[in-house]
């Protein structure tokens, strides 16, 4: 508990939080020399708005309906041979508990899964034992761990890995990982879930909830409860009668209209994913579900410093703007067949983008092509692009003054080509050129071209 | 003042009525705004039993829109101003706050609910609030906060427990939506340290 309350404190904490990084730990460190006791508590509330990001957002009645009317019969001492500590999560078909096995040889925790609603009938039963049947045989690094699952004292209870971390989208916040970083955090969920693909796995329930990162930042996919095994001759879902159950803002359009699921489902989740992740927001604005997604750089744009701690800096958006926008817009496309192929077409993409090349959710774009290779190269393609375009206006210029004007956007159209192939040639010669550079204008400023 | 007997709820379920309360209890009379609490806990109670057992497995009760429909049906439009509207809302907001701490007691207490299905195994740690338990902590907790910083409590009440936007709850407290997203993310903060 706090010390008493002091009414300074809400506006420090608002300053603190539109600062970050280097400029935040100065500012801190001279609270702390006038007045060290409220610099603690700007430091921990910091610290507890980066862990719990998202609480809070959705208001108190959806979350209770979400699955709070149900029964709590008190958990059992132990099951089988797990002995139970807390309660950590619960669900449609039971509870999760911190456990313990202890035997001779070792200790380890676990997360227990426990069915013990009533009338969950031969459906949960069912399902149950497809969630341990997939995932006794998903033995990934990225993915929980399977230890043990059974019946006894008329419950079916699942052992997983139990993973001491946080959710993917609290570690991001706490850790302050910049665009890059996060990037990199979420290829590791994509690869788990490329690995779980080809074990003709489906997840059906990505979300930020069901990814943890542990201390070391290493993320683990949690929660296959609703996954299954598609069939490879037909990719069709095999117990399509099954209890429909997922989380309907991370929902593919095919999952919620109760379709066919299939990895492209998991696809579109991983999306709203990593939209999340790097916007700081979900793609669809409250009741706007069903129309095309904002791009996220925009949607990371219009997030307000002042909203707590998912503050969007001027340079995240623009790291966003363009290759990153079409990379999860293409995650998201409403229609599954235009998706990323699998999960490991969307890693490779962002991968591409990492590498600084262009991305496959562009491609076709000839300008887009020529655009990326300028930034790769942008001395030596400035100056032959300033030629071109310089000689392109001329003629343009002319042309409209003498009011010939469909033939001079025509010409202008022409003129705009030439200057594209130009630039792909000047790929070929741009190790030449660097090197001519370098000697040339060491200062870093390019020769100049006249114009003609 | 009118001098009519206010002491019977249900003769206030008409929009006429309703929005006659609503006139006396902003001149000051507090009977009249005592009973617009009971009209307004009776209604939205009603209104959450009836929508929790109609919805279908994986739909969630919509608390804005179930705010602002109880508004509509309640309060005469023509006779209202816009303020009017705001104190309605934040009314309904901190009903809906005791509807669902007097629910989450009562299931504590033992009783039985409709069995209202869940979306799916929810992680402990991606939820706010998943079971009677901690619906109660964060209402303690409210409370706390309350008596240290009791604007940005309120902006939680609004926000959390009656799904107002930011614009409304501004324009009920008198402050900027600027200084309404600063207030909430402190208060966010501040419950976060406080349940961790």
């Amino acid at each position: 508990m706090p010390a008493n309350p002091d009414p300074r404190l809400p506006d420090l904490f608002a300053r603190a939080s539109e600062l970050e990084g280097d400029a935040q730990a100065a500012w801190l460190a001279d609270l702390r020399r006038a007045e060290p006791g409220l610099a603690r508590e700007v430091e921990e509330l910091l610290a507890s708005a980066a862990a719990g990001a998202s609480r809070f957002e959705t208001p108190a009645w959806e979350l209770w309906t979400a699955g709070a009317e149900q029964g709590d019969a008190a958990p059992p001492a132990s099951v089988g041979p797990f002995r139970i500590v807390r309660e950590i999560g619960r669900g449609g078909m039971g509870r999760v508990f911190l456990a313990e096995q202890e035997t001779e040889n070792f200790r380890r925790k676990v997360a227990l899964k426990i069915v013990d609603r009533p009338g969950v009938g031969e459906d949960g039963a069912r399902r149950f034992r497809e969630e341990a049947r997939i995932l006794a045989a998903l033995e990934h690094p990225g993915i929980a761990r399977f230890y043990d699952a059974g019946w006894t004292d008329g419950r079916w209870y699942l052992a997983l890995e139990y993973v001491e971390g946080e959710h993917l989208l609290a570690f991001a916040a706490r850790r302050g990982l910049d665009t890059r970083q996060r990037v990199g955090l979420f290829l590791q969920v994509l690869d788990a879930v490329d690995f779980a693909h080809r074990h003709l796995v489906v997840h059906r329930d990505l979300k930020p909830g069901n990814i943890l990162v542990d201390a070391g930042g290493a993320a683990k996919l949690l929660d296959f409860g609703i996954s299954k095994m598609v069939d490879p001759e037909t990719a069709t879902d095999a117990a399509h009668t099954e209890t429909r159950a997922f989380t309907p803002a991370y929902a593919s359009p095919e999952q919620l209209r109760g379709e066919r699921v299939t990895v492209a489902s998991d696809v579109y989740s991983l999306g709203v994913v990593l939209y999340e992740l790097l916007a700081g927001c979900r793609p669809f604005e409250r009741g706007a579900e069903g129309s095309d997604p904002r791009p996220p750089s925009t949607a990371a744009r219009r997030m307000d410093a002042g909203d707590g701690a998912r503050v969007t800096t001027n340079a995240r958006w623009r790291d966003l703007t363009g290759d990153l926008d079409a990379i999860m817009l293409k995650a998201l496309r409403g229609a599954a067949e235009s998706r990323y192929a699998s999960a490991a077409a969307f890693a490779a993409d962002l991968r591409r983008w990492l590498d600084g090349k262009p991305v496959e959710a562009r491609r076709g774009g000839h300008r887009y092509r020529m655009a990326k290779f300028a930034r790769r190269h942008r001395v030596p393609v400035i100056s032959a692009a300033l030629a071109i375009l310089a000689l392109a206006a001329s003629v343009t210029g002319i042309l409209v003054q003498s009011r010939h004007a469909a033939r001079a956007a025509m010409i202008a159209r022409e003129q705009r080509d030439f200057a594209l192939r130009q630039l792909s040639r000047a790929e070929a010669i741009n190790d030449l050129n660097a090197l001519l550079l370098s000697d040339v204008a060491p200062g870093g400023r390019p020769f100049t071209v006249r114009p003609p | 003042m009118d001098p009519r007997d206010w002491s019977d709820p249900k003769a206030v379920a008409r929009p006429g009525e309703v929005t006659e309360l609503l006139h006396a209890w902003r001149a000051g009379d507090t009977r009249a705004g005592d009973l617009l609490v009971k009209v307004l806990y009776r209604e939205l109670h009603d209104m959450a039993r009836r929508r929790l057992r109609a919805e279908r497995p994986g739909m969630t009760l919509q608390t804005t829109a179930l705010v602002h429909e109880t508004y509509l049906r309640l309060v005469d439009q023509r006779r209202v101003e816009w303020r009017d509207r705001g104190h309605f809302l934040a009314l309904a907001a901190t009903m809906m706050r005791r509807v669902l701490v007097d629910r989450a007691r009562a299931r504590r207490a033992g009783k039985r609910g409709s069995g209202e299905p869940a979306i799916t195994l929810t992680d402990a740690a991606s939820a706010g609030v998943n079971s009677a338990d901690q619906v109660l902590d964060v209402d303690r907790a409210l409370e706390r906060l309350t008596a240290a910083y009791p604007r940005p409590a309120r902006v939680v009440e609004m926000r959390f427990f009656g799904g107002l936007e930011l614009e409304e709850i501004g324009a009920v407290l008198g402050i900027t939506e600027r200084t309404v997203k600063r207030d909430w993310a402190f208060a966010r903060a501040w419950l976060a340290r406080e349940l961790a």
